[in-house]
């Protein structure tokens, strides 16, 4: 049973989606996301901005993501400026119609952190680590017009093994 | 397929010598600075003999048990961020620089006092919840550092409503006051997961007369070990009623048989402000050491309904030590404490 079938079924069977097997397509584009980051102590929601490109063969689909994010604390006796930027690349299932693609994927993940702590008159550190993980995510896609597209995405992404960051996101961009 | 992984980052060394925290320097200035945590064995995880720390978790508060009491479902293991350059371990984030300030600041606070003689250690270990959630109790109001006693024996750390200034939890007097209450829970129920006898009666006056003392004490333990009268402007820079060198003066408003909402800070502060004085007359040294006495014996004779007795024993066992100070400080008590009766010393 193709993914495909399997999302028509969902959907009740009556027309609703009209499968395009085997048609392909490209988008890219800009992604505003909200991260919940985790930190030693809980998960802290920030805000990310990323880039995609997805190359469409269904019912297959290959996406690279670029994220980044940045949290800053400062107050008279310390500050800490701590960015992220993280590169996926994802294999990934793509059902359903042209009008809505849905994805479902997962693949490597490489992160790297760097923080700068401050203190004192003129004391200051940076500290900068690479982590690989993995990703996975779920998201739609489909056109905007003739040129545009839109996405909206849920996933997640680990830092090593013990750090699970999630992220909730909505882009515009291009198809080809 | 995706199964991982190597991570590029290597856990950083566990004990580094030294620790980037908040502290007072010997100019009397708060700074970050690094500093040596002997009992901190695991800097990563926050664990070692002063206790662990746990990130989350959940406090509740069993609304229909008997006792109302309080219980903490631990959290997970903390996992800070760091990296060790030239011997100094720098966090990634401020949990790290909040985190091992508490720890320094309890490591320093147990080498002060052992130090003058009292005796910290029934009070240890304390294990610390890090930003826990609540069920059935409302903290938002006054984020901050706490103690948990009488049977839980747990400090709480949470994160602050004002970004601009120390974190409560990372600053050192904050940590020291928390510290107090702990001591003042072992030196009047006599262990660390006791319940304490002032709880466990139907009257809640008494519990907050002596909630009155025990915030007092608390100021006491913070500001004689920090020897600083104002610890809180650090971060709390509109609050000045907490300063034990202003005039706090105790009236008939601040016990709890004459009022309907009880702050307890109120006459805390008086106490405390009393203790202020003796430490003026002697040495924050002496002064705390005299300070934990007087409770110690304020709890022999169990005198729970009665705190200003507290600060008559504070008078009679300093004036046993050193005649001279009764002129001075039976003034000083007179003036912080004007409606009580001439205590005996100083008849």
């Amino acid at each position: 049973m193709t993914p495909t079938l399997l999302l028509s079924l969902f959907c009740g069977g009556g027309g609703v989606a009209h499968a395009i097997e085997g048609a392909e397509h490209s988008t890219a584009g800009v992604q505003l996301s909200a991260f919940a980051l985790q930190t030693p102590a809980r998960h802290a929601i920030v805000p990310a901005l990323g880039v995609w490109a997805s190359y469409t063969p269904r019912p297959w689909a290959l996406t690279g993501e670029l994220t980044l994010t940045r949290r800053a604390k400062t107050n008279d006796f310390y500050g800490v400026s701590a960015q992220l930027v993280r590169a996926s690349a994802l294999a990934e299932l793509a059902m359903g119609t042209r009008p809505m693609t849905v994805h479902v994927g997962a693949g490597p993940a490489l992160t790297v952190s760097s923080a700068l702590t401050e203190w004192g008159e003129t004391d200051a550190e940076r500290i900068t680590r690479a982590d690989l993980g993995v990703r996975a995510r779920v998201a739609l896609d489909g056109p905007l017009g003739e040129r545009l597209a839109w996405s909206w995405q849920v996933g997640v992404a680990s830092r090593g093994v013990y750090n699970w960051d999630y992220d909730l996101g909505a882009g515009i961009g291009v198809q080809w | 397929m995706f199964l991982p992984l190597v991570m590029f980052a290597c856990s950083p060394d566990p004990s580094p010598a030294l620790l980037l925290a908040v502290d007072r320097d010997e100019d009397g200035e708060y700074r970050v600075a690094p500093r040596p945590i002997p009992e901190l064995t695991d800097a990563q995880h926050m664990e070692g003999a002063l206790g662990h720390g746990y990130r989350g978790g959940r406090i509740a508060i069993e609304l229909f048990s008997a006792d109302m009491g309080i219980r903490y479902d631990e959290g997970g293991r903390m996992d800070l961020d760091y990296d060790v350059i030239d011997d100094v371990a720098i966090p990634m984030d401020e949990d790290g620089l909040v985190l091992w300030t508490y720890y320094h600041t309890l490591s320093q606070v147990r080498a002060d006092l052992n130090g003058l003689g009292v005796d910290t250690e029934p009070v240890w270990p304390i294990d610390f919840a890090y930003q826990p959630a609540f069920v059935g109790m409302d903290f938002t109001s006054g984020e901050n550092a706490a103690y948990l006693g009488s049977g839980v024996h747990l400090f709480i750390l949470l994160p602050d409503a004002l970004p601009a200034v120390l974190p409560l939890a990372a600053n050192p007097g904050v940590i020291r006051h928390e510290f107090g209450h702990a001591l003042f829970n072992v030196l009047t129920a006599g262990d660390a997961y006791a319940q304490a006898p002032y709880d466990a009666g139907d009257d809640p006056n008494v519990t907050n007369k002596v909630r009155a003392l025990n915030e007092g004490f608390a100021d006491m333990i913070a500001t004689l070990t920090l020897d600083d009268n104002d610890f809180f402007d650090l971060s709390l820079p509109s609050v000045t009623t907490r300063d034990v060198a202003a005039d706090a003066v105790a009236d008939a408003t601040m016990y709890p048989e004459n009022a309907e909402a009880y702050d307890p800070y109120a006459l805390g502060t008086v106490y405390a402000s009393f203790a202020w004085d003796l430490r003026e007359l002697t040495s924050a040294d002496q002064a705390v050491v005299l300070v934990v006495a007087a409770v110690d014996a304020w709890s022999a004779e169990a005198a729970w309904d009665d705190t200003d007795r507290w600060a008559e024993l504070l008078l009679e066992l300093s004036v046993a030590e050193d005649e001279s100070l009764k002129t001075p400080l039976c003034a000083a008590f007179a003036a912080r404490l004007p409606e009580h009766p001439t205590p005996e010393t100083c008849a």
